[in-house]
């Protein structure tokens, strides 16, 4: 028994359908696309138009400069600061011998008086501690100079004591906005040379401890030269340098070794 | 070497004989605990506390050839272990700006003249003498507590017209009237070691890691030794405390009522709050109609009740901080297991419901039982070295009498009497003028009723300070009749419209006492000479008095007709200390203080006596002497672990209650809108503040180079959104303008702070760039303290061709 054909079914017909479909579609789109859109075409600026106006202003979203002109370009909260690094200290003369005398000048320039917790030399983050340690954590040679490390344990706040040198290095940092008074507080610079027992004894301490627990943080091995460390392997720094007498009066009450020092008296008499 | 040793102990010698003989000239002890810290090279250590802020770190200070050189943290002091902040390791420097006043100076033809001392005390003494009524002291929470002291005892019980007030009333009369509805006295009830106990430090409105940076690292250097303590800041802007938080809730200007009463309500409501704690301790309240100090009883009940609306939603919706942050904080304070320690300053004091935000704090405390254990505090923080210890304790204020006494009380007049020998009724039941009124009638004419025709302003500087400055200072400019007396070491803007300045020494120029926030009563001795003709405030007062006496005032003598204040030597001879020469012939302040020590026994702030001052780095009030002779402190008042004034069994007993039943009272206080909030016209919020590196009105800080270099000048600071919105950049110069006026201000985005969209910030300690000119000035109605952290300003870039008409750089 002969089958009939089977007859052409329905969804054939779809399916051809479909495809002219797509066809004319994929077409047309093809051309369309070619076509500019209408926000390009307002985007696209005639070439007579102002080229500031190229960039639309958005709210909160500063505008690019160019390359050229990012040196001078004022970008961000920090965009007046000039910082180089050769501006902190004009030496090039990190490792080579420094005059204990330029020390000291240096010293004073970034103190008040002994003891007074040094300015920061550099414009600082305003905000966050963090940015400090980054440097001072640990010394870190940058260039050519060295991010002394912290002389005291890690306080959190570094800017209840360090403020900066260069204010909030915006371009008022002028006289127009300052006070004209000048002062005339001549704090202590105690120049001082720790003092030995005897000829060979390790010298003592010459300046109060307290701040000053990490004694690497001047005397290290990236210390400034008159008073860096010739014995840097040694790690335990307090197991032979003591306080001395400007220091603590108390240890000194009477000699520590009373034969020794009983000679040495003898031989002055 | 040996030699050099020699040569050591004998300057060692010289410069400790030196030291003594320079002891005795200023009338003073030898300090035991220091004689050790005479250095090598002629430097005398002495130890003072600083000459800033609220805090009352002590400073070990370097004198040599009369002259400060050096300074070091005190590492004796329970305050600051040694540590201080840049202000403080800085603080010798304020002693030598160039342009220090050394001579008393009158203004003739508009022109300051040098001219006597023995002239400039006539001038004040025929100006009182006039019209004694309408002469005005305006003080300061700077003021040693002698000197407030003299100052007080001149206008109550001398001139007997009470008006005197501090410029603690702009800083802290919010804390006081907090304080005083709800323990009954002023004053907090914890102490700083609260601050090395909490699980959590609630900081509201406040930011402590600039403007009490000692305070703020005893917390955060808890977490450098590897305990837990959980930050919190409720803040209107980002600060460097913010920096350090677990949890920044910004809220929105004046909320700060809506999220108090959020956490009550969650607490009442969830039933967390702790129930024996306030059966036992505490009663309810609620204001008055009017406003009042102590309003009117409440129940548990109504309190709850009045609490419904306050859902964390509608929180929410008020402060825009979110419903679950609301519920983060129910949450700590409905936990027993945490010590919990909220700090306050200026956020919630200078505010139109100071006292009500006050009275919410110590109120959620009360209401959860973190009260009255070393870690769960409420706390008020000061901004002056003496704002506690002068302006509170002496009372220094146009209402209030010493130790705690008010005018209006016939009992306290008459104590008040009996204690300075004076005849019945010579002290004036009525009130003097607050702040701002005084000033207002000062900068009124004459004619239209301003009924202060002198003020005489002693450390501090209303020029600068006072808000809405054009009709609270400025006005006066044009008034003839009007007289204004300043007692500064530098120029200031007040100076600016003196009438007569007088030279003043100033810090460790001078003996002193300050009290500090935690109730620490501390002691200092004169060091070095001040310069020029410059001299104490003590003295001017009691000079002015002596030169009334001389010319009949019967208000200079008590009823056995002695000058009011009589110092007598060893031998009980009555020293001439209103001659200058004479005045350090004797300890006068040791003297003045003994006398105002009497005061304080009356509410329980028994201050120690002068020479157990002398040996310690402060003593916390009350100080009471134990059976064996010894003075013990009270670190925690009301508590009786450590307040000996606290009967036996009772645990808590709030010794001076307003119910009179020992109990504290917890109010309810609903959340009201600010004075003026921004519109269409205004829409922007202007808060002002503080920064680290200046004090106050930087008449001192400006003056040290290292502070100054750090912090040149004022700024604005604002939403980098609302800046661009404007087309301002950083370092623009915008215009800030509100209904009082306008200034211009260079602009400082993403800098220090960072306020929300909608508002900006100015710091006030610039006197070129006065942001007061354009504050408010509107008060708390019961405090009297101004608002300076709101009102509506518009801010816009400086038109380019209109030229400045301030003193501005231009372009």
């Amino acid at each position: 028994m002969a089958q009939p054909p089977p007859p052409r079914p329905r969804s054939a017909k779809a399916n051809t359908l479909a495809v002219i479909a797509v066809f004319v579609l994929s077409v047309s789109g093809y051309f369309i696309g070619l076509r500019q859109t209408v926000r390009e075409q307002v985007a696209t600026p005639a070439l007579d138009s102002d080229p500031a106006a190229l960039v639309p202003e958005v709210a909160g979203t500063p505008s690019a400069p160019t390359y050229e002109s990012i040196r001078e370009a004022e970008i961000g909260p920090n965009s007046d600061w000039q910082s180089r690094l050769s501006d902190l200290w004009p030496a090039p003369t990190l490792f080579a011998a420094i005059d204990s005398e330029l020390l000291r000048v240096r010293r004073q320039e970034r103190r008040a008086y002994d003891g007074a917790p040094p300015v920061v030399p550099h414009p600082i983050d305003q905000t966050s501690a963090e940015t400090c340690l980054q440097c001072h954590q640990d010394a870190l040679p940058v260039g050519d100079v060295v991010a002394s490390a912290i002389s005291h344990p890690v306080y959190a706040s570094c800017t209840q004591c360090h403020v900066s040198a260069k204010g909030l290095g915006s371009r008022w940092n002028t006289s127009d906005f300052d006070l004209h008074t000048g002062n005339r507080f001549s704090g202590r610079h105690a120049a001082m040379l720790g003092e030995r027992a005897y000829p060979d004894s390790p010298p003592t301490i010459p300046h109060a401890v307290h701040m000053r627990q990490n004694c690497l943080s001047c005397h290290g091995e990236l210390g400034t030269s008159p008073i860096r460390t010739t014995h840097p392997e040694r790690q335990s720094c307090v197991q032979c340098h003591v306080p001395g007498s400007e220091v603590d009066e108390s240890n000194f009450a009477e000699s520590p070794f009373p034969l020794i020092q009983a000679l040495v008296d003898s031989e002055v008499q | 070497m040996t030699i050099h040793r020699r040569h050591f102990l004998k300057t060692t010698a010289m410069a400790a004989a030196v030291a003594a003989a320079q002891q005795r000239a200023f009338g003073r002890y030898d300090n035991d605990e220091l004689d050790a810290a005479i250095e090598s090279d002629g430097v005398a250590w002495d130890k003072a506390p600083c000459r800033f802020c609220g805090t009352g770190c002590h400073v070990r200070v370097g004198v040599k050839d009369d002259k400060v050189v050096a300074i070091q943290g005190e590492q004796l002091a329970e305050v600051n272990k040694g540590l201080l902040c840049v202000k403080g390791y800085h603080v010798g420097g304020i002693l030598y700006g160039k342009d220090r006043l050394t001579q008393p100076q009158l203004r003739r033809n508009g022109k300051l003249e040098t001219i006597s001392w023995d002239e400039a005390i006539d001038v004040i003494a025929q100006r009182i003498a006039a019209k004694p009524s309408e002469f005005a002291i305006y003080g300061s929470g700077q003021w040693t507590i002698p000197e407030g002291y003299v100052a007080q005892k001149l206008i109550k019980g001398g001139l007997s017209n009470n008006h005197i007030d501090p410029n603690a009333r702009l800083c802290m009369a919010s804390a006081v009237t907090g304080y005083l509805s709800t323990h009954g006295v002023d004053e907090p009830a914890g102490c700083y070691t609260d601050l090395d106990e909490c699980d959590v430090l609630i900081m509201w409105g406040n930011n402590p890691a600039e403007m009490h940076p000692v305070l703020f690292s005893r917390v955060i250097d808890r977490r450098s030794r590897g305990e837990t303590v959980k930050l919190i800041d409720i803040g209107t802007r980002w600060t460097r405390t913010t920096e350090y938080s677990d949890e920044y809730l910004e809220f929105k200007p004046q909320s700060d009522l809506a999220i108090a009463n959020g956490i009550a309500h969650l607490l009442v409501e969830r039933g967390t709050y702790d129930k024996s704690f306030v059966e036992r301790f505490c009663n309810f309240r609620k204001d008055t109609e009017k406003a009042s100090l102590f309003g009117q009883a409440s129940t548990f009940e109504e309190y709850a009740e009045l609490l419904k609306p306050y859902t964390p939603e509608y929180v929410e919706q008020v402060s825009g901080v979110s419903a679950d942050k609301i519920r983060m904080l129910a949450d700590l304070f409905g936990r027993r297991d945490l010590r919990i320690t909220s700090l306050w300053c200026m956020g919630v004091n200078q505010h139109t419901r100071g006292t009500n935000m006050n009275r919410l704090l110590h109120g959620i405390h009360l209401l959860s039982g973190h009260f009255g254990r070393p870690g769960d505090a409420p706390t008020s923080l000061t901004g002056q070295p003496s704002a506690c210890g002068t302006a509170r304790e002496v009372g220094t204020l146009a209402h209030a009498l010493p130790g705690g006494r008010i005018v209006a009380k016939e009992v306290h007049r008459a104590d008040c009497e009996r204690i300075w020998n004076l005849p019945t009724g010579r002290i004036n039941p009525k009130p003097g003028y607050h702040t701002v009124k005084m000033w207002e009638q000062f900068c009124t004419p004459s004619s239209e009723g301003g009924d202060i025709s002198t003020v005489w302003v002693q450390i501090t500087n209303p020029g600068h300070t006072l808000p809405n400055l054009r009709k609270l200072f400025t006005a006066k400019k044009d008034l003839e009749d009007k007289f204004l007396i300043v007692s500064e070491v530098y120029p200031t803007a007040t100076t600016e419209l003196a009438d007569l300045v007088l030279p003043a020494a100033m810090w460790v120029e001078k003996n002193g006492i300050y009290g500090n926030s935690e109730r620490r009563t501390q002691q200092w001795f004169k060091m070095v000479n001040p310069p020029g003709e410059a001299r104490d405030d003590t003295w001017m007062t009691i000079a002015v008095a002596r030169r009334l006496h001389d010319l009949g005032h019967a208000g200079m003598k008590d009823k056995d007709g002695n000058f009011i204040f009589r110092v007598l030597d060893d031998a009980g001879r009555e020293v001439p200390v209103w001659e200058w020469d004479h005045y350090y012939d004797v300890n006068t302040d040791q003297q003045l203080y003994e006398e105002y020590r009497q005061f304080t026994f009356f509410k329980h702030k028994d201050v120690a006596p002068y020479e157990e001052l002398v040996k310690t780095r402060g003593l916390r009030w009350p100080v009471v002497q134990k059976p064996d002779g010894s003075w013990a402190e009270t670190p925690f008042r009301f508590m009786e672990f450590s307040d000996s004034y606290v009967e036996k069994g009772k645990e808590l007993q709030f010794y001076h209650s307003v119910t009179k039943d020992d109990r504290a009272l917890i109010w309810f206080c609903p959340y009201e809108p600010a004075a003026e909030e921004p519109d269409s016209e205004y829409p922007f919020w202007l808060s002002t503040g503080r920064v680290l590196e200046h004090w106050h009105t930087g008449s001192m800080t400006r003056r040290i180079p290292q502070l100054r270099n750090a912090m040149p000048h004022a700024y604005v600071e604002m939403h980098p959104e609302d800046a661009a919105e404007q087309g301002l950049a950083n370092g623009d110069l915008a215009v800030i303008e509100t209904r009082r006026g306008k200034i211009e201000l260079p602009v400082w985005l993403k800098g220090r702070g960072h306020p929300p969209r909608g508002s900006v910030f100015v710091p006030f300690f610039d006197e070129n760039l006065l942001i007061n000119e354009i504050t408010l000035g509107a008060i708390d109605p019961i405090s009297k303290e101004p608002d300076y952290k709101k009102c509506a300003a518009v801010v816009y870039k400086r038109p380019p061709a209109v030229p400045s008409p301030q003193s501005n750089p231009t372009l």
